[in-house]
This record gives structure tokens, sequence and C-alpha cells, in this order.
């Protein structure tokens, strides 16, 4: 990663932890004014990490996702813009004490993991990388997953709370929580909006792939989680429309999709790319 | 800027003085303008609730305060004074901001306070009251109350059985707005819990009774539907909420229908809310996915946790408001900017007196208009030149950022920082000063009994990091033994010389019995806690262990120290012989052992704090023979201006304990008893119902008229203290005024031997 853009992203990441402190704070002690300091300060995060992207972009000459650093980068960067989308609708700082330790990890690792190899495959590969589809590609999944963030985020949040509330005697922490009906709102209307993205994500990929290598590459283990996870994705929606499963089962499918993204996310990180563009 | 607070709360007036001082709704507009026809008053404010009459003021002769009181409300204030408490300045901030809170509230949290304040306020704007500082205060108390309510857990804790059930609603539906209730049974919990519901927005409400014309009825009042109870199957998916409260025997809810509830609401969430006991739903419900039951322990659980949440959070409370009354008299003090234009114009005066004077043999030569003139002409100048800088600070007053114009202009003009407000300057140190760290010292007696309390109390106070000392003090009711109680002056007794402590600042606080605390305390003193209480029934102790009220053989020998006691039991048993007993509870099982007596009658709390329960024979039911008022309580005293003692204490006290007491006391009051006609009377809480029974009895037992009354907990209504003082009434006027008379002409005819 070129310097002025690493600087910018650990100026990011810099706001992102104080952020992601004050949230806790906020949650913890119930200030109001630490929350919105919490969601400013990981705003103006944002604008730098925004910076640092374009720098990326500018260094490289082409959209920054075509490296395990640069795609953490941007995963990180979407995820942050998905969430201060909804956070006019669901304000609870609970959240954000899920949402931005992925924020804040993804950032994290865009800078300090052992950076992969700039591409140097053969050349005609090269030349894929400036298909615009490409990047259709990485935006959609990328989108998809942000939203799978946030389900997660709210699936685990729901866990916790039903706990509570099963508990005998009441348990004290739920009141921290937003109300079980929002939380459950919350994964589901995330999981809606992230299945259409995903689902045209995957689908650029695979036409692309297709087109131009003339392999689905579904020997990929990258490829095939992320196929599974999509399976997946599929099961807990249907299950919701036909059977009416929702709350702590709902809850804990979202957790096995979201590890399943989680395992493909790190698998990629090993490869830098997708194992078939390697080959 | 120069305030003053005159007062009168709960903590310091009985409800017959606080309804005296009250000023009504619609009088409040003419009493503040009386207010502020008073020279010195710039701006005021009367806040006037059930619990409290406050007038503030910004003034600057501070008696023109209880002159206005005792002016509008026509009585005379010499005699009550010390009921009233004066705070000034920084006192009366802290005092705004901690009502403001709700921290001086009975039930500490309550949210009514806030609202009523707000009114007040409202009022007092509207009659011009209210211009400058006192808005700037009032509008800082509005904000440190929304700090307290969202930065602690003070209020948003329920602490009654329906609140907890709205909280558990909102924490798994969030907004009730268009939630369906399902009440199963008509009765009054469940009514209450509908009532509480709806008014947060879950305005569906389905009723299913088994006698349909009572659900029609209760229906009416909730504008819902009433259905017979065979169609309790059908109607289960409809609601979110369930709302169980029949006399049935068997559960009414069983899993497998609870669970066909759910499959046909597709899941959506159910929460059951089980008053009825038996139980009405199958506590194995709960295990459903998506399905909750509360039933009444549930319920009542999470309120005991609120409540001793409550105390733990009015310390963090307090904490804030001390801060913000720093910052408060901080900003203030910068701001406060009259004493900065007095001392320009004073000092502008000045010099052009001082440039005349110097002139004055050059001008000698001027007639009397002239020399006037020339007056005119400086003066006329002098104005002029400072009217922009005036008006500037005026303004500049106004802004918080006007701080630094004030600071420049008094640098520019060569001022001393005059700061003649009362606000800024220091308060002189309260002669008994006690603060975080300092050792608290506990006054006791010294019977074995008192030293027990006060040792449960040290142990209380120092497992919250404080430390503790206790000093042993004599009262005269120690040094009396021999003589029965009623006649050697009352209850005082036993309290005096550890008030005459307290106020001379010998002790921090003192640890009662509270059912030896009269009704009236010293001026400056306050029962600021009311401990967890004890079982408040009254025992019978005997050598043989089966030995019961009922089963004592005709001309048994019984002893006991109280003609309450005593009278009641002739009431029941005229057939036994009733003697008066001594000495502390040693002595007493010494004489029993002795066989001087056949058995006694003594306090339950007493014997099990001394471990001497294993000699009780009888536990006597609060209905066979009624309690002292606040027997079983402990009573935590402190000076009224100690306020590290007094917040120390508020988190130890027992809300459910102390509004039992409060009625208790309340119908005492009423009575005017003391300890001299045989009165008793016992408040016991279930749910949000506290129901209090009192009796007064003639000495000999053949006369006794009783009563009770219950008051809904919360509601505006009527507070447990009223509810006290209207059944205390109540009796008097069904003849109980003629059994307090005739004990008085008694005691005073057992008095008269004495003195020969």
């Amino acid at each position: 990663m070129e310097t002025l853009s690493l600087l910018w992203s650990r100026v990011a990441l810099s706001f992102y932890a104080l952020g992601l402190g004050l949230a806790i704070a906020a949650l913890l002690r119930r200030r109001e004014s630490s929350a919105r300091w919490a969601r400013g300060l990981v705003g103006i995060g944002f604008i730098f990490h925004f910076v640092s992207l374009v720098e990326m972009g500018i260094a490289a000459h082409h959209f920054p996702a075509t490296q395990f650093s640069e795609a953490s980068s941007l995963l990180a960067f979407i995820i942050t813009a998905f969430f201060l989308a909804i956070y006019r609708l669901y304000a609870p700082p609970a959240l954000s004490v899920i949402v931005f330790p992925c924020v804040f990890l993804l950032t994290f690792s865009s800078i300090y993991a052992p950076h992969g190899q700039a591409y140097t495959g053969p050349s005609h590969y090269v030349a894929s990388l400036d298909n615009q589809w490409v990047y259709w590609h990485v935006l959609f999944v990328f989108l998809g997953y942000a939203a799978l963030v946030l389900a997660f985020a709210g699936g685990v949040l729901y866990l916790i709370a039903e706990r509570g509330l099963k508990a005998r005697p009441v348990k004290g922490i739920t009141r921290l929580l937003p109300p079980l009906e929002t939380l459950d709102q919350i994964a589901y209307r995330s999981l809606l909006t992230g299945f259409p993205l995903l689902t045209l994500g995957l689908g650029i990929g695979a036409y692309f792939a297709d087109a131009e290598f003339g392999t689905f590459g579904l020997r990929d283990p990258r490829v095939l989680l992320a196929f599974l996870t999509w399976g997946f994705y599929l099961a807990l929606l249907f299950s919701r429309w036909s059977a009416g499963w929702r709350g702590r089962r709902a809850a804990y499918f979202t957790i096995i999709c979201f590890s399943l993204a989680v395992v493909g996310w790190v698998s990629s990180s090993l490869t830098g790319m997708h194992r078939f563009l390697m080959q | 800027m120069s305030l003053v607070l005159l007062g009168i709360s709960h903590h310091t007036a009985p409800l017959e003085l606080r309804e005296r001082l009250a000023i009504a709704e619609r009088d409040l507009g003419p009493a503040l303008h009386a207010l502020l026809n008073h020279e010195s008053v710039r701006e005021g404010l009367i806040l006037s609730t059930c619990n409290r009459v406050e007038v503030l003021a910004d003034l600057e002769a501070p008696e023109e305060l209880p002159a206005f009181l005792q002016t509008w409300s026509g009585l005379e204030l010499q005699p009550v004074r010390k009921h009233l408490y004066e705070r000034r300045d920084r006192e009366a901030v802290r005092h705004v901001f901690r009502v403001a809170s709700s921290l001086d509230s009975l039930i500490v949290g309550e949210p009514q306070i806030l609202g009523q304040l707000k009114q007040a306020y409202a009022v007092a704007r509207e009659a011009g009251a209210i211009r400058g500082g006192l808005d700037a205060l009032l509008t800082r108390a509005f904000h440190v109350a929304k700090r307290v309510r969202t930065e602690t857990d003070l209020a948003s804790q329920p602490v009654s059985v329906s609140q907890a059930a709205v909280e558990l609603a909102r924490q798994i539906f969030g907004a009730l707005h268009g939630k369906t209730i399902l009440l199963v049974g008509a009765g009054k919990m469940g009514a209450l819990a509908v009532r509480a519901l709806s008014s947060q927005g879950a305005n569906r409400i389905l009723i299913a009774n088994r006698t349909l014309e009572r659900a029609q009825l209760l229906a009416a009042e909730f504008h819902g539907e009433a259905f017979p109870l065979e169609d309790l199957n059908t109607l289960g998916e409809r609601a979110d909420i369930v709302i169980t409260c029949t006399g049935a025997q068997q559960p009414l809810i069983t899993p497998k229908q609870a669970a066909g509830f759910l499959s046909r609401r597709k899941y959506r969430p159910m929460l059951f809310l089980d008053i009825a006991v038996p139980r009405d739903v199958h506590p194995d419900v709960h295990k459903l996915d998506n399905a909750f039951v509360y039933n009444v322990d549930d319920l009542q659980a999470v309120v005991d946790s609120n409540l001793a949440g409550r105390q733990r959070e009015a310390i963090r409370a307090e904490a804030i408001v001390e801060a913000e009354v720093e910052q408060f008299l901080q900003r203030l003090k910068t701001l406060d900017v009259v004493p900065t234009l007095r001392a320009l114009q004073t000092q502008m005066d000045a010099i052009r007196r001082s440039e005349l004077e110097r002139m004055r043999g050059k001008l000698n030569g001027l007639n009397p208009q002239q020399t006037q003139a020339v007056e005119a002409l400086t003066r006329g100048l002098m104005q002029k030149w400072l009217h922009r800088p005036v008006t500037e600070l005026k303004a500049a007053a106004l802004e918080p950022a006007g701080a630094g114009l004030v600071d420049m202009a008094q640098r520019l003009f060569g001022l001393d920082s005059p700061h003649s407000s009362a606000l800024s300057s220091p308060e002189a140190p309260a002669p008994h000063h006690v603060k975080r760290g300092d050792t608290l010292r506990i006054g006791s007696r010294g019977s074995q009994l008192a030293l027990w309390q006060a040792n449960h109390v040290k142990a209380l106070l120092e497992a919250a990091g404080h430390s503790c000392s206790i000093e042993i003090i004599q009262t005269s009711g120690d040094r009396i033994q021999d003589v029965p109680l009623a006649t050697v002056g009352g209850k005082g007794l036993f309290t005096k010389e550890i008030e005459e402590a307290l106020i001379e600042g010998r002790i921090d606080l003192a640890v009662h019995s509270l059912k030896d605390v009269p009704s009236e305390l010293p001026h400056g003193l306050g029962i600021h806690c009311i401990l967890p209480r004890e079982d408040a029934r009254d025992v019978l102790v005997s050598l043989q262990p089966e030995a019961s009220l009922r089963s004592l053989p005709p001309g048994s020998r019984i002893g006991s120290s109280s003609l309450r006691r005593q009278a009641q039991l002739l009431a029941l048993r005229p057939d036994l012989v009733v003697e008066n007993i001594r000495g502390n509870v040693d002595t007493r099982l010494r004489k029993l052992r002795e066989g001087q007596f056949d058995a006694l009658l003594l306090a339950g709390a007493g014997l099990k704090r001394l471990g001497h329960s294993g000699l009780i024979t009888e536990w006597i039911g609060v209905d066979l023979m009624c309690p002292a008022v606040g027997q079983g309580a402990l009573a935590l005293e402190c000076r009224d201006e100690d306020e590290f003692t007094r917040t120390v204490l508020s988190s130890l006290q027992h809300i459910p304990s102390a509004l039992c007491v409060e009625a208790e006391r309340g119908f005492l009051h009423q009575l005017g008893a003391g300890c001299t006609a045989p009165v008793a009377a016992y408040a016991s809480i279930a749910g949000e119902l506290l129901n209090l029974k009192a009796l007064v009895c003639s000495a000999d037992g053949k006369e006794i008229i009783r009563g009770q009354r219950t008051v809904l907990l919360g509601s505006a209504e009527e507070t447990p203290e009223q509810a006290g003082a209207q059944l205390g009434h109540e009796l008097l006027r069904r003849g109980g005024d003629r059994i307090l008379a005739a004990a008085a002409s008694q005691l005073a005819q057992l008095k008269a031997p004495h003195r020969a």
C-alpha cells in the first residue's frame, strides 16, 4: 500500500478505535452524548478512510480491490457506510459495539496484515483487472457482506437479550439492549437488503469468470464458500417466509451464515486473490 | 443574584400542615403577583404539590419570604417554623436540582415531580415572575433532571408490578403502539395491568371472562371487546400480550395451546403476564421459543432488584447534581454583571465629583442655576459615555460567551472584580460538616437491643464502604425503669437525649426503633431512612411450649409493657389478668422464669434480633393483635443540613417499608396520640395496593374501633400518608375521639399520685 494512503488508513483506524471505545462507554453508562460522539468520530474516520481508498486507487491506477489489504480496507469502508446509513433508523449504541470491532479489525488487518503480493500472474489476467465487471462483482458482494455484518450484530444481540429475558430472575443486561423485536427486524431487514446484492455480485462474478476464463471456479474453496453462504442465506430467508422462523433460530442461522463468510474471507487472506486466477 | 428558597415537604412536616400552606393551581398566578409586590423580590417561583410547598425567589431581603407565605396562607408561621426549611444560594440551587431530579421525593426517582416543576415554571413565566436568573436556574434544573434520567437508572427502573410488566413488554416489543392485549379474567389486578399497558399505546384490548357481563363492563371502560372464556382458543393468536388473572385451579393455557397460538401467528413473540395464584399459564410455556411467561413472583423479583438498584443509582445521581451545581454557580459567577455595572457607575461618578471639587475654586462666581447646569452637564456627559458600555455589558450577560467582555470591562476601567453576589462567596462551613471518608458516629441507647440495632446499621454502612463508630447515650427512658411508660411523658423518652447529641454534633446519625419515635421531630432533624422491616407481629412467650392466646387458662397472669397489647389482649380474653412489666428483654424473661408471670406479650422482631426466638410459642396474627405504628421498623435519623450523611442514609432506604410506615404514621399523626391511648396500625403491600389496618381502643379493651383503607400506590389520588390521615379521621369520627379523651383523663389521674 502506498505510504500516503497508509497514513490516512491509520488516521481512520485511530478514529474508529476512539469511536469503538466511546460506543462501549455509551452503552454501559448510557450517555446519549457519548453515543453521538462515537458516531461522529466514526464518521470522521470514515472520511479519512475514503481519502485513503482514493489515494490507494490513484496510486494503483485501478479500483482498490485486487489485494487482500485493499479489499479489507474497502470492505471495512462499505460496512461503515452501511452502518452510518441505517444509524438514523436504529440508533441503539448496542449495535455499534458489534459492528465497530468488525470495522476496526478489517481496517487494522488492511494495514498490518502481511501484504499480498501485487498480482504477477499471466498477462492476459492482468487485462481482466481492467475489466470493470470485476469491480461491480466486488462491490455488490461486499455490500452483501456489509448487510450480513449488521444481520450478525442483530442476531448476536438478539440471543443475548433473549437469554436475559428467559432467565429467572430477568437479567438487567436486557435493559441496555434494544427491544427483541427491533433486533429481529434489524437482522431480517439487513438480510433482505443484503441478499439481492450478494446474489447480484455472485452472479456477475460467475458470469464474468465463465466468459473470461471458461471456468466457473467452484473448485476454489473461496468461491465454494461464497456460494455456500449464499445458499444458507437463501434457506434462511425462505424458512422465515414459509415456516415463520424468527427470533432465536433465525439468529443462530444468521450467525452460521456470518461464520461461513468469515471463513471465506480469512481463507482469501492466505491466497490474496481468487485462487483460480492464480493458477 | 441572591437566591432564597423557603419550603415545607413530606420530610419535615405532616400532611395537615402542608395542606394549610398549599396553594391551589388557580391561585398560583395571584400568589406570584403578591410575591412580586414585595419590594426586594426580583423574581419568584412557587411549587405546590401534595408533598411539598416551596417558594423560590431572587430577592434582597430574605425575611420577605416567610412574610409572604404567612400573609398568603393566613397561617401564623412562628409556631410551625421548625417544619419549614430555608435554603440559600448554593444550597437553594442544589435543592432545586435535587427536587427536579426526584432525589428529594418520597419515592426517589418518581417522574411526576419534574412535570409539576415544569408546570410551576410555566405559570411563573406566564405571570412574568421569571425573567433572568431564575430562568437560567430552572432551565438548568430540567437539564440536570434529564441527565439523571438518562445517565442513571434512577427513574428508568419500574418499582411497581404493573410498571415492571410495561418494562418487560417494552423490552420485547419496543413501542407498544398497535399491540393487542388479551385479558383473561376480569379482576382488579388484571385491569390495573391493562391500564398501565394501554397507557403506553397498546390500544386493542380483548377481554375474556367466565361471566360475559363482567367482561363487557370492563370492555366498556377500555373500549375493548368482550368474549366468553370459551373463546380463549381462537383469541390467543390475536394477542401480543396475554394477561391472566382468573381463579382457575388448573392452568388455562397449556404449552400445547400456546404452541398453537404461536404457530398460527407465525411465531411473532407473545408475552404472558400471569398474575393469577394458582397460575393460569403452565410454566412450560416459557420454554417455547418466542413465548415469554412472567408470573407474580417474577414481576416482583424485577421490582425488588430495581428497588435495590435505585438506591445505588441515587448515589450516582447525587454526584451528577453536585457537579452541575458547581458548574452552574461558576457560570453564574462570571455572568453576574450587575456588580460590575454598579462599580463602573460608582467609579465614574467618583471621578466626576472629585473633578468638580477640584474646579470649585474657579467656579465660585456661578449662581445656583449655573451650578446646577454644570452638575447636569457633567452627569449627562458621564451617562452618555457610559451608555454604550453598560448596554453592551448587559447584553453580554445573557450570552455564555459574555464573561470575557465583563472581564475586559473590569480591566479597562480598572475595577476590582466586585462580586457582591452571595452566590459566589463561599459559605460558612456548617458546624459539623461530614464528608466522604469521615467516620460516621452512630448514637445508640445502651440496651442490648439498641446495641444490636446500632451494630446492624454499622455493618450495613461498612458494607457500603463507610467507617463507623458507635456512641452509647443514656436516655431518661433507660433511667426510669419502674413506672408504666404511659405515665412518664410519652415516647420522646427514648429519643430526647440522642437527638440532643445529634443537634450538638456529637453524633452523626441515630438508630431508633421507629415505634419509639414521636410523630414530630425536633427542628433540623429528619428521618432519612427506613430499613427493611422485620416481622411486625407481637408474640406470646411462655415456658409452656404449647401456650397460645386461645389456650391460656383463665386467670393466667400475662405481662406486657404496652397499653396497646394489654387492651387488645383484654378485648380478646377478658378472663386473663394483664399486668404491666418493664425492663429490658432479659429482665422480663427473668421475671417470667421466676414465675411472676405465666406468659409475656412482646414485639417479635426484638426477640428475634436478640436470638430468643426459641422462646416464642405463638406469633400473633395482625388481625388478632394489631402491631404498634412502625413496629419492627428501624429508622435512621440525621441532621437535615448534613447532606453527606443524608445521601448515605437514603441509599439504605427500603421503599416498601417506608411507604407502610408513612401510612401508619399518617394515621398516628391524625390521632395526635403519642403513647397515651392504645392505638395500633399496620400497613402491608400486596402488588400495587397498600392496605392499612388500624384501631383505637379503650384501656380495658371493652371498646374497640377498627378500620381499614386501601391505597393504589403511585396514583395521584391519595398518598399513603393521606390514607393514614383519612383512616385516623374516620376512626375519630366513629367514636375514637371519645376513647382518646377518656384515656387522657385517666392518664391525668394516674400521674397525680406520682407527683405526690
